[in-house]
């Protein structure tokens, strides 16, 4: 029996954040709030979206109308999580979803602008653990007994979110 | 935990197999890193770089960003969508300026497919086709010095209670919203509305301009002119106006 697992990986991304990439995403995700929220007409008496969602249950749509604004920022990150590595350094979880969670922001003031990227990956084989790393591989039609695997590490943010039993 | 070079050399010779945080020379500026494990030199060959840490292939270095427009900025918005082709060219012009061209203004539109779907809606009463995760039918450009703004598209199908229609949604260069509005289709003998006759729906139960709850108080500013055939495709072309 060989159990398979998958991963997701949720990054918060907001003012604080500092890498380029995520800069371009903070921004370019802020600039896309401030267009769409001017389809609800109750923005200008709750600019806040925590307010707004209280008040316009329509509003729920937001988050799926920001994603286009960062899905070139995805398709930069070439099929793997970011930050996410193994223990030689790569980047390696292939991005199987994705979903852009609208944690708050404002129509005036870019320093609440919260947002979350969620990350799910494919399944890997989940072979052993060795002390606190995982040894995994990705799954292989092929009978035979050898695999290439990955090492990796569990980490604040990351999550073993599906877990199969495969015979 | 940030360990120095010598240090992390040293725990090398004495195999420890704990992670190391890369130190943050060694980070490019466009990883974001919370906590990022990772060897910064190989096995035993320590005696590299001075001062600098040697990164692992390209994979370590994270993505390269470049800034991007936003998925909507497209000029052809079809996506996987079957239907008539056609090809919506919208003028916008300045009331405050004598009915001038207004370039630079940001131009959203959206409409629903063959069968009556919007994107980005769905599982809910109003339309049972769950489409919250793909965004056909919706794009945005920006109006050149003439005011034009072009989009290849589908002729829209329609849904109960309304004629057939298109939203957009005009902003200033800046991002304020200028005007909501949707555009109207003509109607009767000789009309792309009659020559598609509904996609599989049908006309039957269609609600025309004069009883769309939108429409019915008159579309003289938001009636478009539709030209051309199943065949060949249609173009659709109007003027809408705005005060920035």
């Amino acid at each position: 029996m060989q159990k398979q697992i998958s991963f997701t990986y949720r990054k918060l991304i907001d003012s604080s954040s500092n890498s380029a990439w995520s800069k371009l995403v903070f921004e370019d995700s802020y600039l896309e709030f401030r267009l769409q929220v001017q389809n609800f007409t109750d923005h200008l008496s709750h600019p806040e979206w925590r307010d707004l969602q209280q008040v316009n249950p329509k509003a729920k749509e937001l988050p799926f109308r920001i994603q286009p604004s960062i899905l070139p920022y995805i398709q930069q990150l070439n099929h793997f999580f970011p930050d996410i590595t193994d223990e030689l350094g790569r980047r390696f979880l292939p991005i199987e979803n994705f979903q852009l969670e609208l944690i708050n922001s404002h129509f005036r003031q870019i320093e609440k602008h919260q947002i979350a990227l969620v990350f799910k990956s494919s399944p890997f084989i989940w072979h052993e653990t060795v002390n606190d790393l995982l040894i995994i591989s990705a799954p292989s039609k092929s009978t035979d007994k050898n695999f290439n695997t990955h090492t990796l590490k569990l980490s604040r943010g990351l999550s073993i979110s599906q877990l199969s039993y495969i015979t | 935990m940030v360990m120095e070079r010598k240090l992390f050399l040293k725990s090398l010779f004495v195999g420890a197999t704990s992670a190391v945080i890369l130190g943050e020379s060694c980070k490019k500026e466009d990883i974001e890193s919370t906590t990022t494990t990772g060897i910064t030199s190989g096995g035993t060959n320590n005696s590299g770089t001075s001062g600098n840490c040697t990164l692992a292939p390209s994979e370590t270095e994270g993505p390269y960003p470049t800034k991007s427009p936003s998925a909507y900025q497209r000029n052809d918005i079809r996506e996987d969508r079957s239907g008539y082709k056609m090809e919506a060219k919208i003028t916008i012009t300045n009331k405050n300026n004598n009915c001038a061209a207004l370039a630079g203004a940001i131009v959203d539109i959206w409409h629903c497919d063959a069968e009556g779907n919007y994107s980005e809606y769905g599982g809910s009463g109003s339309q049972g086709t769950n489409y919250q995760a793909v965004h056909f039918l919706r794009g945005r450009q920006v109006s050149d010095a003439n005011g034009l703004v072009s989009f290849t598209t589908i002729f829209p199908g329609w849904y109960t209670g309304r004629a057939t229609h298109i939203h957009v949604h005009i902003f200033s260069a800046s991002g304020v919203s200028l005007k909501v509005t949707q555009i109207a289709f003509p109607e009767g003998s000789g009309s792309a509305l009659l020559a598609v006759g509904g996609y599989k729906k049908g006309m039957s139960g269609y609600s025309y301009n004069a009883s769309d709850n939108v429409f019915s108080d008159g579309v003289a500013t938001q009636l478009a002119n539709v030209s051309g055939n199943t065949t060949d495709g249609f173009i659709l072309s109007i003027n809408l106006a705005v005060s920035a």
